[in-house]
């Protein structure tokens, strides 16, 4: 049988060249928009670099090091990390100010801060009046249970101006403690309800009483307790980073949230803080839990508010956020709770959109 | 179109009064079965708080279901695309030799039917059966998670589309080889090239910069244009199941373009039977 066979043969190269048009089509379609990343080794000790900013912290050998007295080399130590408290159930957090004022939440923050004439005013008489620009010369800051460090280049610093009739008296090799002067008159000045000491021309220390600033001195310069301090150099990552008291941090939940706070404290005493903010807001946190089953439960109950956070995210169509909140995780590993949380910078700036509308007329600013 | 359809349902029959296809169907009904005994899923408002396979305990990171099911639903994606394919070309390496065996096709040939309905039929009987199939167990594992973690994720169906998408040009490959030699080893062989050829080829950007400049890599790169990107595919549907951004037009064209390819090489196995003298 005579059969046509040509419109086959036709019908299979035209539609094989069809599909290799539609290949090279499908080649030539921009790609689609890549999921963000959240990169958690900047909280990485040995990935992010702040291995050696730890190192070149380490200027200053406190001069009861016996090792250094035995003649064998001293090993110098960050002077910030030797002014914390020593033994647990303290409280510590540093703030790498200097990295936070330059990070992307910095600059928003600060815009938010300096969003009124009067704050930029008041800004600038504290700069005129000890010499000291916060937003240029602080390194650190270090919160403590008792007391406030500060470090950086303090060396024009007129701290007088802050402590009206004290003047600085000497204690220990670079200590130096406000005290009240004797007055003309023979009245005791008035009591400024704060305690102030420096050391050398890097650190500022601010406690209630002069008591607490001379112990603060003393752990420096080792004349303290001789146990470790609350943090040691591989916990010196991120801006911020530190242990809290699990009492002191349940306190600064909102009052729904007081029945967690409660299983908080009957898990852990104390907890580690990092945070980072070079990008977006990444967050890690731990807790040595006393119970395997409690700290397990804790993490089922903080996972399932986390993932409510990300459905409600979906719902309100916080796309950005929601997919941030993706890597928000509760581990439990044995009795230890690790929480890894993320924030997009935009989601912040959405939050502090409040605050740059708090500029005032036009002729105030 | 009615009588395509005939032969295909034809096929159908056949397909599952073979063992192979039987004890396929049993297997996945048994992985699902023991998934769902072994399994335990431990769900806290959307959390997946803790797996449990068999009394063991797998993790225990707390993250939102379809987050921590994301790289499991990769992995079955691959497995179905791959796996799926690998398995349709060995059980089905035979029908289309079978049914143009001596004696059953003159057979066929005497029915009023034109020689195309038989191939084509053929065609969409044997993809029918693959997309069941790709279905059935993509279906019970998305049924099967969606009971017992509350949250539905179809994403893994999507994926078993295109894995059925992937196996066409494949299976119409081992058709076209069937009208020029009866033999149901050459059609399992020539679709393992296919697949094979097919991987390749969605990666042959990548592997050309292994071949040093000149004629050989040009050669590379004209005999890998002509065959479709199976791995491309394969990936876009691995990130279709795991929540991945994709840009859905040149998904589609992907996929235009297996059939694509599938229709042109069955027209040029239509073109071949047409001539033939049985």
């Amino acid at each position: 049988m005579n059969r046509r066979r040509w419109p086959w043969l036709v019908s299979a190269l035209a539609l094989l060249m069809l599909s290799l048009l539609l290949v090279r089509i499908s080649q030539d379609a921009p790609p689609p928009p890549p999921r963000r990343k959240v990169d958690f080794s900047v909280l990485d000790l040995a990935r992010s670099g702040a291995q050696a900013r730890m190192i070149n912290r380490r200027t200053y050998v406190p001069p009861g090091d016996t090792a250094a007295d035995a003649g064998a080399p001293a090993a110098p130590r960050d002077p910030v990390l030797e002014a914390l408290p020593r033994g647990q159930d303290r409280t510590a957090v540093v703030v790498e100010a200097n990295a936070l004022r330059h990070s992307p939440l910095g600059e928003l923050l600060l815009e938010c801060l300096l969003s009124s004439h009067r704050r930029r005013e008041e800004l600038e008489d504290f700069r005129q009046h000890t010499g000291v620009d916060p937003l240029e010369d602080l390194d650190r800051v270090a919160f403590m249970d008792d007391g406030l460090v500060l470090s950086g280049h303090f060396s024009d610093v007129r701290l007088e101006g802050l402590m009206p009739g004290h003047v600085p008296t000497p204690h220990g090799h670079q200590g130096r403690i406000y005290q009240p002067a004797p007055a003309a008159n023979g009245q005791p000045p008035r009591d400024p309800g704060l305690a102030l000491g420096t050391w050398g021309e890097q650190l500022v220390v601010f406690a209630q009483t002069p008591e607490a600033v001379r112990q603060i001195l003393d752990r420096l310069e080792g004349r303290g307790p001789q146990e470790p301090p609350v943090l040691s150099g591989g916990m010196t990552v991120g801006d911020m980073y530190g242990v809290v008291s699990v009492e002191r941090l349940a306190s600064f939940l909102p009052p729904e949230q007081r029945a967690l706070g409660e299983r908080l404290k009957g898990l852990a005493r104390q907890a580690e803080l990092q945070l980072d903010v070079s990008s977006d807001f990444i967050l890690h946190a731990r807790l040595q839990g006393k119970d395997r089953q409690q700290t397990l439960d804790l993490a089922k109950t903080l996972g399932a508010t986390l993932s409510l956070a990300r459905a409600q995210a979906l719902d309100s169509d916080q796309a950005e956020l929601a997919q941030f909140l993706e890597y928000a995780r509760a581990t439990a590993d044995g009795e230890k709770l690790s929480l890894q949380l993320a924030l997009p910078l935009e989601a912040l700036r959405q939050e502090l959109a409040w605050c740059r509308g708090e500029a005032g007329s036009p002729e105030e600013r | 179109m009615r009588h395509v359809l005939r032969v295909a349902l034809y096929v159908l029959r056949e397909a599952f009064s073979r063992k192979l296809i039987l004890a396929f169907v049993m297997f996945i009904t048994w992985v699902l079965v023991l998934m769902g005994l072994g399994l335990r899923l431990d769900v806290v408002d959307g959390a997946l708080a803790a797996t449990q396979l068999f009394g063991d305990p797998l993790h225990t990171t707390v993250s939102p279901v379809d987050v921590a099911l994301r790289p499991v639903f990769m992995g079955l994606a691959y497995l179905l695309f791959y796996g799926g394919i690998l398995f349709g070309i060995v059980a089905c390496a035979d029908f289309a030799p079978s049914l143009l065996s001596p004696g059953r096709i003159e057979h066929l040939l005497a029915l009023p039917l034109q020689r195309w309905h038989l191939l084509a039929g053929t065609f969409l009987g044997v993809l029918a059966l693959a997309t069941g199939g790709a279905l059935y167990g993509s279906g019970g594992i998305t049924v099967l998670l969606g009971l017992k973690t509350g949250v539905w994720m179809p994403s893994l169906l999507k994926a078993a589309l295109l894995a059925c998408a992937g196996f066409a040009p494949v299976y119409a490959v081992m058709l076209t080889v069937a009208t020029f030699a009866r033999s149901a080893s050459l059609c399992g062989a020539l679709g393992l090239i296919a697949l094979a050829g097919g991987v390749v080829a969605g990666k042959r950007e990548s592997m050309a910069l292994m071949i040093n400049e000149g004629w050989l890599r040009e050669l590379f790169l004209a005999v890998t244009a002509l065959q479709p990107q199976l791995s491309k595919l394969a990936s876009a549907a691995a990130d279709l199941a795991g929540g991945e951004p994709l840009a859905p037009r040149a998904l589609g064209m992907l996929v235009a373009s297996m059939f694509g390819y599938a229709a042109g090489i069955l027209a040029l196995s239509f073109w071949w039977f047409e001539g033939k003298d049985y």
